[in-house]
């Protein structure tokens, strides 16, 4: 099997079957990783295969049908991998009030408080307007 | 025809090795070569050439869905 040069310089390696990407765990979860990989099963077969010291997953990607261009897919991979993990910083950052909003939404009591809300914007019991 | 694969179990769990080889009984033969406490060796055997069939590429990516599903399933 003939090995390519690739545009993109952080490629493992690249020929005409089969694709490596090298994806660091101390950047990226076990979780988003996944989450991307399996955003690739219908286009790609996927091997994941840790390193000696378990920090780095090397991904082998090999096409499923002749149509599927492997260097596009390095690129899609990468940015997928950035998507997840911003996806994964921002659930955790609003996870207080994800987790109010279904709390409410199954409740039977309100559990927020209304007190003001209901109030005139001229009294402004909150202060807002300073 | 056959070709072996080293699943190692931070990625492949045990566990989803045997459910996928039980799996996929009836389209190729899977054997487990090793075990080791953190990877497992198969030889995946096929009737045709292993090079014009899937059958490896679809074995692998179904374990990988299992595997994903079990690492989400006990986090």
């Amino acid at each position: 099997m003939e090995t390519k040069p690739c545009h993109i310089s952080w490629v493992r390696e690249f020929s005409d079957n089969e694709l490596q990407v090298c994806v660091n765990l101390e950047l990226y979860t076990r979780d988003a990783l996944f989450r991307v990989c399996y955003v690739f099963t219908d286009r790609c077969y996927l091997f994941l295969e840790p390193k000696d010291a378990g920090d780095e997953v090397i991904v082998h990607f090999s096409r499923k049908t002749s149509t599927t261009d492997l260097s596009g897919i390095a690129g899609e991979f990468a940015n997928e991998l950035i998507n997840q993990r911003i996806r994964e910083e921002i659930a955790r950052e609003t996870r207080t009030i994800q987790e109010l909003i279904v709390a409410q939404a199954f409740a039977e009591a309100d559990l927020l408080d209304r007190t003001d809300s209901k109030a005139s914007y001229i009294d402004d019991p909150r202060h807002i307007a300073g | 025809m056959s070709r072996s694969v080293t699943l190692h179990h931070l990625i492949y769990p045990a566990h989803c090795v045997h459910n996928a080889i039980a799996a996929y009984e009836s389209l190729c033969k899977v054997t487990i070569v090793e075990t080791q406490p953190d990877r497992t060796m198969v030889q995946i055997q096929t009737e045709v050439d292993i090079n014009d069939s899937n059958v490896v590429g679809e074995f692998l990516n179904y374990l990988l869905d299992m595997s994903m599903e079990s690492h989400f399933r006990e986090s």
